[in-house]
């Protein structure tokens, strides 16, 4: 359908006057333009005011905005004992709320069914994954058979790692429902664009969402008592994702602890310690990794049902690169229902025909160390030097069970204005989106997410590879 | 297999690890528990540990039944032990001999040409095509392989270890059943000749676990043959057989991790074959490894 005369002239003038990315035709999807090169309709209001600012203005407000980022220490981690400020890019990507429903449809049904496959591998018989998959995996314990946690809640807070195709098409990538991190980005990165930028967000509706009252919902479904004692577990100061342990004990009103605050009393039950008397504690917000190293005695507790854990230990066994693999089956088995999400075509290296293919087509592929964290075990492969692929071919000739295979996608770019340059640059972007899941059995998936973009010369886009974030506003 | 060429055997296991500190969390793998194929029928198998601790069992991806235990209650002594009765078949003849150009490999088998994590046949390939000697056939290979091993590797503990790589083996000429059976097994594979580890138990003798390996015959499947005794086709039942893989890192009896501000070791372990058909228990596994210590 072609568009209307106005609305292209308009744009035009925009792809001009703001001197936006030119690449080849049958580059990537770039999502703040049409197929045809001018500036997509939602972002017309965006680009234009963008235009009024110009490159100084834009220079200006990037700088403003650093400033209060740096005040906020709204940062992360990068090397021990180096924090630096998010890196952002405050042109936003805006969602309209149709294409968003379905991805936030499609997030919630995931979550359920993860759950009810992690309640069924503890509790009951699953058949789905493979015994060799789930108890050869480290983050497997069997100690925990048997055990139901409490409103038959394993996975209260999830991540899901998204890449648009095209379309309003979404590809999920990965699941995180041990310890996601990030929702406080995804908050903070909103509220300065919207605060800092009201030329940009004057034009859009977005889709107001309240994260603090559906933490609060949740962590007072899974208690009995009244006024229950919660608090949030985090690794120190140190760790990587401190400022959002910090926000999110803040935006919660319940304490930070630190390993060393906790302790084992005589009845069993958890205790921290406080100035004015020590007191027994009913939940945990847990967001460290090993948790009986930061707290001995910790794991018997929670399976004497002593103490509750949000997200517990028993999540691990399905935050597993290779358990990815069988979520469609979940949601078929569990939910009699198909998935609404596509996810990447993914390999199981175990099954020779399987592996010869990859092996055979290694340069068309992604992929992943199992247990890997972060963007440091992903190896783009098409992206890589044909020395390196044959190490890694052998590598997973040795080790099949310690990698998956992907297909590699074309996945969307988006605009960034770099304020050194005053030049924009076309980036991969990514999109992590956090849900949430409480013990009445609702699930909530909030609108948006984390918008990663990935450095210029590559496609990984989380934090710790060096990326940056980008504001993330779902419109009516 | 007629039911009378079978004999029934029972067997026992026992190991006790001792750590310096108290040990918060140990999770551990055991693969000591006999394999089921057919030269080797499992009749019971059983495994527990002192602290006891909730365990799941499953068959790994090289078939091998493998015992998950993790412990998360405090302990600065570990004891594993084992059981099982098996039937097993009588010595089998030495199968037909097969020229080496009409090897057609099943998928399985191919998988064990290839390298794992302490043998790297690439790096043998000269050393391989020397000692084999330009063979006319699969068994005049293996047989000139495992005796040129048994003949040039010396017996050695405490001069490897459980990373040695069969390289390092071929370079110092010392090593134990386990790092024979690594060299063998990359001077097989380096030949294209399929061949894996096998970890398990030598019913001669009471003693420590025995490692050796098999190597893959088109009309037979996998058959026996232990480097270190220099037995190209290993006496059937003399050996019973816990876990296969492509090698030590990936069959080896007790593969565990555990959390501590110490040092832990292995104190003691004792394993036997009794060829005479009568049950087992614990407690037989447990008197054995006392009077050894």
């Amino acid at each position: 359908m072609p568009r209307p005369r106005a609305a292209s002239r308009k744009a035009d003038v925009l792809t001009s006057t703001l001197d936006l990315p030119r690449p080849a035709a049958d580059g990537p999807v770039r999502e703040y333009v049409d197929a045809d090169g001018a500036v997509h309709p939602m972002y017309q209001n965006l680009m234009s005011a963008a235009q009024q600012l110009g490159p100084q203005g834009l220079r200006e407000r990037w700088r403003r905005a650093k400033r209060d980022v740096d005040v906020n220490a709204f940062s992360f981690l990068l090397d021990p004992k180096t924090f630096r400020s998010t890196p952002t890019d405050w042109i936003p990507r805006i969602i309209h709320k149709d294409e968003w429903d379905r991805i936030g449809a499609g997030v919630e049904q995931r979550l359920k069914a993860l759950n009810m496959f992690l309640l069924d591998l503890y509790c009951g018989t699953q058949t789905i994954v493979p015994d060799d998959v789930i108890y050869s995996s480290q983050f497997f314990y069997p100690d925990y058979q048997g055990f139901r946690p409490a409103k038959d809640v394993f996975v209260h807070v999830y991540g899901i790692d998204l890449v648009h195709v095209g379309g309003g098409s979404y590809v999920i990538l990965e699941d995180n429902l041990r310890i996601p991190s990030g929702i406080s980005y995804q908050l903070k990165a909103v509220e300065i664009s919207q605060r800092l930028f009201p030329e940009f967000a004057s034009a859009y509706q977005v889709v107001p969402y309240d994260i603090a009252a559906a933490y609060r919902r949740m962590l007072g479904s899974l208690c009995d008592s009244e006024d229950p004692t919660c608090v949030l577990l985090t690794d120190g100061k140190y760790g990587a994702a401190f400022f959002e342990h910090r926000y999110l004990s803040d935006l919660l009103g319940i304490p930070l602890v630190d390993g060393s605050d906790l302790y084992i009393g005589v009845d069993g039950r958890v205790w921290v310690k406080k100035l004015d008397g020590d007191a027994a504690v009913d939940l945990i917000y847990r967001r460290v990794e090993d948790l009986e190293i930061f707290v001995p005695g910790l794991t018997e507790a929670y399976l004497q049902r002593k103490v509750i854990l949000v997200n517990g230990m028993g999540t691990s066994a399905a935050d597993d690169k290779l358990v990815f693999l069988w979520v469609p089956e979940m949601i078929r088995h569990y939910l009699g229902e198909e998935p609404i999400l596509e996810q990447a075509k993914s390999y199981d290296l175990i099954d020779q025909e399987t592996m010869r293919y990859v092996l055979g087509n290694l340069d068309e592929l992604v992929l992943k160390v199992r247990q890997g964290y972060g963007g440091l075990g992903v190896y783009i492969l098409p992206d890589m030097d044909p020395s390196y692929r044959s190490r890694l071919a052998r590598q997973i000739i040795e080790e099949p069970r310690g990698y998956i295979a992907q297909e590699t996608i074309d996945f969307s770019k988006h605009v960034i204005f770099d304020d050194e340059t005053k030049t924009f640059e076309d980036r991969y972007v990514d999109l992590r989106v956090f849900a949430i899941q409480n013990g009445h059995g609702e699930t909530q998936a909030f609108p948006g997410g984390l918008t990663r973009v990935a450095r210029s010369d590559g496609r990984i886009t989380n934090n710790s590879s060096g990326g940056l974030c980008k504001p993330t506003w779902v419109v009516r | 297999m007629d039911p009378d060429d079978r004999v029934v055997a029972g067997y026992t296991y026992a190991a006790r690890y001792r750590y310096s500190e108290q040990v918060l969390l140990s999770d551990n793998f055991l693969r000591i528990a006999a394999y089921a194929d057919d030269r080797q029928a499992p009749l019971s198998r059983a495994v527990t540990t002192t602290p006891s601790a909730r365990a799941v069992q499953f068959e790994d991806r090289f078939g091998n039944l493998t015992h998950r235990v993790r412990l998360t209650a405090p302990h600065q002594e570990l004891e594993i032990l084992a059981i099982g009765m098996v039937r097993m078949a009588k010595p089998q003849a030495v199968p037909a001999d097969v020229a080496l150009e009409h090897f057609e490999y099943e998928l399985f088998a191919e998988r064990f040409v290839a390298p794992s994590p302490l043998v790297a046949p690439d790096k043998l390939v000269a050393a391989a095509r020397d000692i084999a000697a330009k063979p006319s056939s699969l068994l005049e290979c293996v047989s000139r392989i495992t005796d040129w091993v048994h003949a040039n590797i010396t017996y050695d503990r405490g001069s490897t270890n459980v990373r040695t790589t069969a390289e390092d083996v071929l370079a110092s000429g010392r090593g134990v059943c386990q790092d024979m059976t690594h060299l063998a097994l990359g001077l097989l594979r380096s030949l294209g000749i399929p061949a894996r580890y096998v970890s398990g138990l030598l019913s001669t003798q009471a003693g420590d676990t025995h490692a050796w390996l098999e190597f893959f015959h088109p009309r037979e499947g996998w058959l026996p043959c232990d480097p270190t005794r220099g037995q190209f086709i290993a006496a059937g039942n003399d050996l019973l057989k816990f876990a296969v893989g492509g090698d030590y890192t990936q069959a080896s009896p007790v593969e565990g991790n555990f959390v501590s501000r110490g040092s832990g070791w292995l104190e003691a372990v004792m394993a036997q074959v009794l060829p005479n058909g009568d049950s087992v228990s614990f407690d037989d596994a447990r008197r054995l490894i006392d009077a050894s210590t």
